[in-house]
C-alpha cells in the first residue's frame, strides 16, 4: 500500500489540486456576487461625506418594555439612542436565524410586549442584506427576508430576535459572541420618556400613544441648496455645455439629451427628476436599497437627518425622511423628504426639494401638548375620517419656512395617513 | 517527453492556478471590502508627503460631538460675578471680556508654564471660574500663554472661552484676557464626526496646505458656527483646527474645518433671525 502511494504520489498529487481548483472555479461560479459587492462598495463611499448605507437604513424607535409590560418610546437630546443600539449589536456575532412562530398574531404581539427588553424599530421593512451591513452581521438573508422589529432582552441575553409583521413572523438568532458590558441597560437612564403601546390593527402594527404627552418644539436653519448645482449632481455630467435650460412659467427644465430631465418648480423649491436606464441596468427588488441610496449619495445632499422612511414594492418607491430626535418631519411640499422610483421599464423618477434641514438653532419656546390617540381617534370619528385612515405616527410639522426660506420651526403634532397621504390630524376636523 | 514530466508540468500549473484564484479570493474580497476607504486616502497621504508636506501620526477614528447653544458671559453674568472675589490684580469687565493686571508680574518656565499657571487657574480668588478651563499647548505661544475652556469635554476652539495670559519679553505674565461661555446647552443628540485623517485630507484636496509644509497639529474642539438672536445665543459645532506652517516664509496659519460636513468655517460667523421662530 505505502510502496504504491510512493511511486504514485505525483498522480495523486495532481489528482488533489485539479479536485482543488475545480472546488474553487465552483466558489466563484456561483458566488459571484462578492466581486459585485467590492465594485459597488467602493462607488457609494463618498470621502466627503461621513454616511454610510447603514446609516441612511437605520432603525428609528426604541421602545422599552418594562417588567409589568408598560411599554415607554425614548428619546433624548443628548444621547442618540440608535448609535447605541447599533454599537452594542455590533459588537455581538449573531448565530443562525432560526423561525420561532409565524402567522399567530397573539403571540408576535406577546413578543412585541416581551417583559424587560428593547424594541427596536423600522419605520418600514427592511431586508435581512439592510440589517447586516447596519450592524455588521452575517445572518442568513435567503431565510430572513425582511425586518420590522428587532428585539433585545435586557437581562443576560441570549437571543435577539427579529420580526416581521408581514406573516406576523418571529426569528430566533442566537449571540455567540459577546464582548464587553452590555450598554443598553443603562440606556433608559437620563432618557425621556412617553407610554406607548403596540397594537396589530389590520394586521399592521401600530405604535400607539394611550396618554397624552408632551413633546419640545424645535427651531432649525434651513440649508437651500444651489438649483444648478443640484441639477448638475443629478443629471451627473461634467460637461455643463450639454445641460439646456427652458423657462416655462414656474418651472425650468433641465434637459440632458433625451433621456434626463430635471423639473424645477420656482415657487416651493420642489425638484422632479427623471431618467431612462437601459433594460439591464434596472434593480432587482432586493438591490432598490443599495441603488437609491447610491444616487442619493451622489446628489450631495446632506444626509445626516435623512432616515429611510417607507417602501412601496408594487410601485418600487422608497421614500426617505428627515427625522429629528427620532420623530419623523412632514411637510406639505415634501421638504425634507426624497422620494424614488425605479420602475421595471427602466423609467427613473426622484422627487425631492431644495431644502433641507441641518443645524438646530436655539429657540424660546415652550413643550407642546400632544393628547392621546383614543383621543385623536374620537375626533376622527366625530368628523367621520376615521373610516379613511389607515395609520397614525407622532411627528413634527414643517409647516412653512420662515424668515425668507432661511429658518423653520418644527412643532409636534400627530400625522394620520388618510387615502395615502401623511397628513397633520388637525387638518382634519376643519 | 515521458509521461512524468507531463504529470509534473500539469501539477506545477494546477498548483499555481489554486494558489492564485484561493489567494485572490481570500485576499480580495476581505481587503477591498473593509478596506477601501483607508487605500484611498493612503494614496493621498502618499500624494501629499510628495508635495514635501508633513504631518505626525493622524487619527482615523470617528468622534463624537454636538451642536451646542450657549452664550458670552456678559455684564452681570457669571464671569462678571464670579471677577469680584479676584485678589492682587486690576480686572475690569467690559465688551464681555474681563482684562486684568496683575499687581506683580511673575515668572514661568516658557516649556512647561502650566505648572505654575494650574495653580494660579485653581485658585477662585486669582482666576475667575478657573475650574473649566485646561491648558492648552497648541493654541500657545511664547508671549501669550491660552487655557481653553471645557464645554461637554472638548476645548472651546474661538475666542468665546479662552484664557489668554500675556508674557512679556522677560518670561514673566503680566495679565489676562477672558472670556466664559455661559448656558451650554445640547441642541441635538451625539452625532460623529469626521476623523483627524480625514480633516486633513479634505484640507489637501480643497487646495488648502501649501507645497513645503507642516501640518504642526489637528485639534478637535468647539468654534461658534452662527449666532441667533435669542438671549444672545450662538450655535457652536465640533471643529478641526489645523495649523500649517508654510517652511519657506514661516507664515503660520490656522484652518477650522466644521467637523459634521467637512466644509471650511468662515471667520465672520453669520447671524441668524430667529424672530419668527420665538412668536408664539
Amino acid at each position: 500500500m505505502i510502496k504504491k502511494l510512493k511511486t504514485n504520489w505525483l498522480a495523486i498529487a495532481l489528482t488533489i489540486v485539479v479536485v482543488i481548483s475545480l472546488f474553487l472555479t465552483a466558489v466563484i461560479w456561483s458566488n459571484p456576487a462578492q466581486y459585485e459587492r467590492t465594485r459597488d462598495n467602493s462607488s457609494s463611499r463618498n470621502l466627503n461625506t461621513t454616511q454610510s448605507i447603514g446609516d441612511l437604513y437605520l432603525p428609528t424607535q426604541v421602545v422599552h418594555v418594562g417588567a409589568g409590560q408598560q411599554q415607554s418610546l425614548l428619546y433624548s437630546s443628548r444621547k442618540n439612542l440608535i448609535a447605541v443600539v447599533q454599537k452594542q449589536l455590533r459588537i455581538y456575532q449573531l448565530g443562525r436565524a432560526s423561525l420561532v412562530k409565524s402567522n399567530n398574531s397573539d403571540v408576535y404581539l406577546s413578543y412585541l410586549h416581551q417583559p424587560n427588553s428593547l424594541i427596536i424599530s423600522y419605520p418600514d421593512s427592511v431586508t435581512g442584506t439592510i440589517f447586516n451591513e447596519t450592524f455588521s452581521q452575517s445572518i442568513d438573508t435567503s431565510r430572513v427576508k425582511q425586518i420590522d422589529h428587532i428585539l433585545i432582552p435586557l437581562k443576560s441575553p441570549r437571543n435577539i430576535y427579529l420580526l416581521t409583521d408581514h406573516g406576523y413572523k418571529v426569528y430566533r438568532t442566537r449571540i455567540s459572541r459577546s464582548k464587553g458590558s452590555n450598554s443598553l441597560l443603562s440606556l433608559t437612564k437620563g432618557t425621556s420618556k412617553v407610554a406607548v403601546d403596540y397594537k396589530l390593527i389590520h394586521g399592521q402594527t401600530m405604535l400607539l400613544y394611550p396618554k397624552g404627552f408632551k413633546l419640545p418644539v424645535f427651531g432649525y436653519q434651513v440649508t437651500s441648496q444651489n438649483v444648478d448645482t443640484l441639477s448638475q449632481n443629478l443629471i451627473s455630467t461634467n460637461k455643463q455645455s450639454s445641460i439646456s435650460t427652458e423657462h416655462k412659467g414656474n418651472t425650468t427644465v433641465y434637459r440632458d439629451g433625451e433621456n434626463k430631465r430635471v423639473v424645477y418648480n420656482h415657487q416651493d423649491g420642489t425638484i422632479r427628476y427623471e431618467n431612462y436606464v437601459s433594460r439591464d441596468a434596472v434593480p432587482k427588488e432586493s438591490q432598490l436599497y443599495s441603488y437609491f441610496f447610491n444616487r442619493i449619495a451622489k446628489t450631495g445632499i446632506p444626509m445626516d437627518n435623512l432616515r429611510y422612511d417607507g417602501i412601496s414594492n408594487q410601485h418600487r418607491t422608497i421614500s426617505y425622511r428627515s427625522y429629528v430626535e427620532g420623530f419623523p418631519i412632514f411637510n406639505s411640499n415634501g421638504y425634507g423628504e426624497i422620494r424614488m422610483s425605479s420602475k421595471v421599464s427602466g423609467m427613473n423618477k426622484t422627487w425631492l426639494s431644495l431644502y433641507s434641514i441641518q443645524v438646530p438653532l436655539p429657540i424660546d419656546q415652550r413643550m407642546e401638548r400632544l393628547p392621546s390617540t383614543t383621543t385623536v381617534f374620537n375626533q376622527l370619528r366625530a368628523s367621520n375620517h376615521l373610516k379613511d385612515v389607515e395609520g397614525i405616527r407622532a411627528g413634527y410639522l414643517w409647516k412653512e419656512n420662515t424668515n425668507n426660506n432661511s429658518t423653520v420651526k418644527l412643532t409636534p403634532t400627530y400625522f394620520v395617513n388618510y387615502h395615502g397621504n401623511w397628513v397633520d390630524y388637525t387638518d382634519l376636523q376643519k | 517527453m515521458n509521461f512524468k514530466r507531463i504529470q509534473w508540468i500539469f501539477f506545477l500549473a494546477f498548483l499555481l492556478f489554486d494558489v492564485i484564484i484561493a489567494g485572490s479570493l481570500l485576499v480580495e474580497n476581505r481587503f477591498i471590502v473593509t478596506n477601501n476607504q483607508s487605500n484611498r486616502s493612503s494614496l493621498v497621504l502618499k500624494e501629499m508627503k510628495d508635495d514635501s508636506i508633513n504631518y505626525g501620526k493622524l487619527s482615523s477614528a470617528h468622534q463624537n460631538g454636538y451642536y451646542l447653544s450657549g452664550y458670552r458671559s456678559a455684564e452681570n453674568g457669571q464671569l462678571d460675578a464670579a471677577s469680584s472675589r479676584l485678589h492682587g490684580q486690576e480686572a475690569h469687565f467690559a465688551d464681555n471680556t474681563l482684562t486684568s493686571e496683575f499687581n506683580e508680574p511673575f515668572n514661568v518656565n516658557i516649556e512647561t508654564p502650566n505648572v505654575r499657571l494650574n495653580e494660579l487657574v485653581r485658585n477662585d480668588h486669582q482666576i475667575a471660574l478657573g475650574r473649566y478651563y485646561q491648558y492648552n499647548p497648541n493654541l500657545s505661544t511664547k508671549r501669550m500663554i491660552v487655557y481653553t475652556q471645557n464645554v461637554e469635554g472638548r476645548p472651546v476652539m474661538n475666542g468665546d472661552g479662552q484664557i489668554r495670559f500675556r508674557v512679556n519679553s522677560n518670561h514673566e505674565v503680566t495679565g489676562y484676557t477672558q472670556t466664559f461661555l455661559e448656558g451650554v446647552r445640547i441642541l441635538r443628540p451625539e452625532t460623529t464626526t469626521i476623523s483627524q485623517k480625514r480633516a486633513v485630507i479634505w484640507l489637501y484636496k480643497h487646495n488648502q496646505i501649501p507645497n513645503n509644509s507642516r501640518i504642526r497639529w489637528v485639534q478637535l474642539g468647539y468654534s461658534r458656527l452662527l449666532s441667533t438672536n435669542t438671549d444672545n445665543r450662538n450655535v457652536y459645532i465640533p471643529t478641526w483646527v489645523a495649523e500649517i506652517k508654510t517652511k519657506n516664509s514661516g507664515a503660520v496659519d490656522r484652518i477650522p474645518i466644521n467637523a459634521f460636513n467637512s466644509t471650511i468655517m468662515k471667520n465672520t460667523t453669520t447671524s441668524v433671525n430667529t424672530e419668527a421662530l420665538n412668536r408664539k
